[in-house]
């Protein structure tokens, strides 16, 4: 990211941290996983990318944090991160371990996300420190995460034009007899044009019918990896991360003409998507969201089911969109809605939505893809 | 196999997590007991001494795809997957004696609940016996890892047949990426470096990942690559240098010599041979002609793509049939100058096979004139 306003925000975030929960230090803990909150802790305080194994970060009251990798292509390649020190070891544990006990012999409460860091590592630093209780401080960073500054919210829109060439890119490149696997790469080919980081692309292909629907739900691609055939639909999440902030854009198209089953869960989908865009408004609960989104679709006359969106940002799943999350929306948040709506007769609807910025007024979509139903 | 080792160690079960990190050996447990590919947070088997296995998953796309791998026994728990694991335990009465785990694969909060949860539990680490299982490769893994180099071979050849010319790091990996998915590799992981290196840094020390570099690649200067498709669950990598426009006389040398210390480190790839040997006979060819030794000189690739490391302070023995990355950079002593060379092979009693066919030949690009680093 390179922006030393962000890097001396979150430093400064991490001092409140330390000095709130009286910790002696902060162990963060980064790896190539996506999912949950806790995942984007280590790159947000550090701004390094892990897509190899693991890279860690020790934070110390009054001190520049230190970096703590297993090869020098690593800290070379972090070399336009947050931190400046660094050291590498093959085995990291042995690093902290390091750095701790040059900075003190005794450790009452140290910081770290519990959910990423290895068991193996926490035992040798309850061994190496006895007593020492080791604080899970993913909520409180998290609490930090949620105000998005400028420069990430424009990471966030940039990935949302990368998520809409990766939809172009299907409309454009798309034909029957091609496999899901060369759908998802298209896509991936695309966004990494132009410098997408990653992609999370989930695909699924199949006849969708309301009595006898064969359109599955949307998985990694290599897993079944299906042809596809005239009167397919094709459902897609297409999911980049661009610098370290994802955004997401779910589509399904048909392959030739689209049925009448598939226009009719369309127009649904999208009556009530726009009846939740009333929800997006900052300070309203999260959760009201999911409730109006669970309204409209049994006004329909439709089976409302989970999920039906999440919040993203350094993670892609920060939280879940239900109806029983009581946080407040905020400006600069983003949420991405993609309802899932079915009937007593079908496992899975048809797959929509896209990515929404919170904003003073309300929201503003991040994609310029419209809603129509498309056919490739 | 799960079983024979649960009798051996002594165990009830055994608690194995997946998640999607690439790296060391400790990620492969779960897709080696499972088959199933983890992309979203992380998953858990749990195989039962003399019974059936449960798992333990997140979400319906995973849950198909487990259903189609034949599982019976699958737990869908959203992110609530510690929760779902000692519900299983508890429901099939696994609530006292050994359970065998991977020390380094199991999150600190998940190890904590479960042990608070459940005292009458021991965890034994079994990383070691369960990795000795995987370091003896069925026919199938040998051919799905010998598939997996050829792609990589086709990847880099690939690149070869475009007209590089104003190319950036970025556009490069992205096309070397693409190639690679759209044969089917389920991941892609593609490092890359373009430039002379200067004084203080090592020829490939700065391989990185490229997204978003818009760095040119210029006239003079060398693309080292490291293309590494997943293809069924089986890494292979290879490594090349392309010099863009002619290569120096200096370049020719070194590539002379990388090759040469390939052939040398290859050749000691039988079974039983030490990690150890083999560095240390690459780091002395090497050494012999006035090159810097390296730290590493790849490692034994599979389900994961760094199993062990060939490291000169490694004890790690070689087994019959195991595929290894063979990969040295040979740089000019004041690192002025440098080529990344390497490719798979698989171990055997004659030493090392060629799981590739690319006739390592040094293949420059030539590129149109005024181009310059931005």
């Amino acid at each position: 990211m390179n922006n030393a306003e962000d890097r001396a925000l979150r430093f400064q975030a991490v001092r409140q941290i330390m000095s709130q929960a009286a910790l002696d230090a902060i162990v963060v803990v980064g790896n190539g996983c996506v999912g949950i909150n806790a995942y984007g802790c280590f790159r947000y305080l550090t701004d390094i990318r892990v897509f190899y194994h693991i890279a860690s970060a020790v934070f110390l009251p009054g001190k520049e944090p230190i970096g703590v990798v297993d090869s020098k292509s690593t800290q070379i390649a972090a070399k336009d991160s947050f931190i400046r020190e660094f050291r590498v070891g093959a085995d990291q544990s042995d690093e902290i371990l390091k750095i701790l006990k040059e900075n003190g012999s005794e450790y009452k409460r140290i910081g770290t996300c519990l959910d990423i860091l290895p068991y193996s590592w926490a035992k040798r630093i309850r061994e190496a420190f006895p007593g020492v209780v080791l604080t899970d401080i993913s909520k409180d960073l998290f609490q930090v995460r949620n105000h998005h500054t400028q420069e990430e919210i424009n990471r966030i829109t940039h990935c949302g034009r990368l998520a809409d060439a990766g939809y172009e890119a299907v409309i454009a490149h798309v034909k029957s007899g091609m496999t899901e696997q060369q759908i998802a790469a298209e896509i991936d080919h695309a966004t990494e044009k132009l410098g997408a980081e990653y992609n999370f692309t989930l695909i699924s292909n199949g006849r969708f019918s309301l009595k006898d629907n064969q359109l599955p739900c949307i998985r990694a691609a290599t897993m079944f990896n299906q042809t596809v055939e005239v009167g397919d639909s094709i459902a897609m999440e297409i999911t980049p991360r661009y610098e370290g902030y994802w955004a997401q854009l779910v589509r399904t198209v048909s392959v030739g003409p689209a049925n009448e089953d598939l226009k009719r869960m369309h127009m649904v989908c999208n009556d009530v998507i726009r009846e939740a865009l009333q929800e997006l408004h900052p300070g309203n609960r999260i959760g009201n969201i999911a409730k109006r989104i669970r309204e409209t679709t049994e006004e329909r006359g439709y089976l409302f089911s989970l999920p039906c969106g999440h919040v993203c940002g350094q993670d892609l799943n920060e939280e879940r969109i239900s109806p029983n999350n009581d946080r407040p929306l905020e400006v600069g948040m983003v949420v991405i809605l993609h309802p899932s709506i079915t009937t007593p007769s079908i496992k899975n609807g048809i797959f929509w939505g896209q990515t929404y910025l919170i904003t003073q007024n309300g929201y503003k979509c991040l994609m310029q893809a419209d809603d129509t139903l498309k056919s490739v | 196999m799960a079983n024979g080792l649960m009798k051996q160690e002594n165990l009830s079960a055994l608690l194995i997590i997946g998640n999607g990190s690439v790296g060391g050996r400790e990620y492969g447990y779960y897709r080696y007991f499972v088959n199933n590919r983890v992309y979203y947070h992380m998953q858990a088997f749990i195989a039962v001494v003399d019974d059936y296995p449960s798992i333990c998953c997140g979400s319906a796309t995973h849950l198909n795809a487990l259903k189609a791998l034949n599982f019976n026994d699958i737990h869908m728990v959203g992110d609530q997957l510690i929760e779902g694991i000692i519900m299983i335990l508890k429901t099939r009465s696994i609530e006292r004696g050994r359970i065998g785990f991977c020390l380094n694969q199991m999150p600190t909060s998940w190890y904590d609940t479960l042990t608070s949860e459940m005292p009458g539990l021991t965890l034994i680490d079994v990383s070691g016996p369960l990795y000795a299982l995987r370091a003896i490769r069925s026919i199938e893994e040998q051919e799905l890892v010998q598939h997996s180099a050829l792609l990589a071979e086709k990847a880099y050849q690939n690149i070869l047949r475009h007209d590089l010319a104003g190319t950036t790091e970025n556009a490069l990996a992205a096309e070397i990426g693409y190639f690679m998915k759209y044969s089917g590799a389920e991941e892609a992981l593609t490092r890359i470096a373009v430039g002379q290196p200067g004084a203080e840094k090592e020829p490939c020390g700065y391989l990185h990942h490229a997204a978003n570099s818009r760095r040119v690649l210029a006239q003079g200067e060398c693309a080292y690559l490291e293309i590494a498709p997943k293809l069924e669950g089986y890494w292979a990598q290879i490594c090349r240098t392309i010099p863009i426009g002619e290569p120096t006389e200096t370049t020719r040398q070194l590539f002379r010599i990388a090759r040469e210390c390939l052939d040398r480190g290859a050749s000691l790839l039988r079974p039983g041979t030490t990690a150890q040997r083999v560095a240390q006979a690459m780091s002395d060819c090497l050494q012999a002609h006035g090159c810097p030794a390296n730290q590493c000189y790849g490692g034994v690739c599979g389900i994961d793509l760094l199993e062990l490391p060939i490291i000169e302070n490694s004890s790690a023995e070689l087994v019959d049939g195991m595929s290894v990355v063979v990969k040295v950079e040979a740089a000019r002593s004041d690192n002025q100058a440098g080529v990344w060379l390497g490719e798979v092979y698989q171990v055997s009693p004659s030493g090392g096979i060629r799981l590739d066919s690319d006739d390592r030949s040094l293949i420059s690009m030539p590129v149109k004139e005024g181009i310059h680093c931005e």
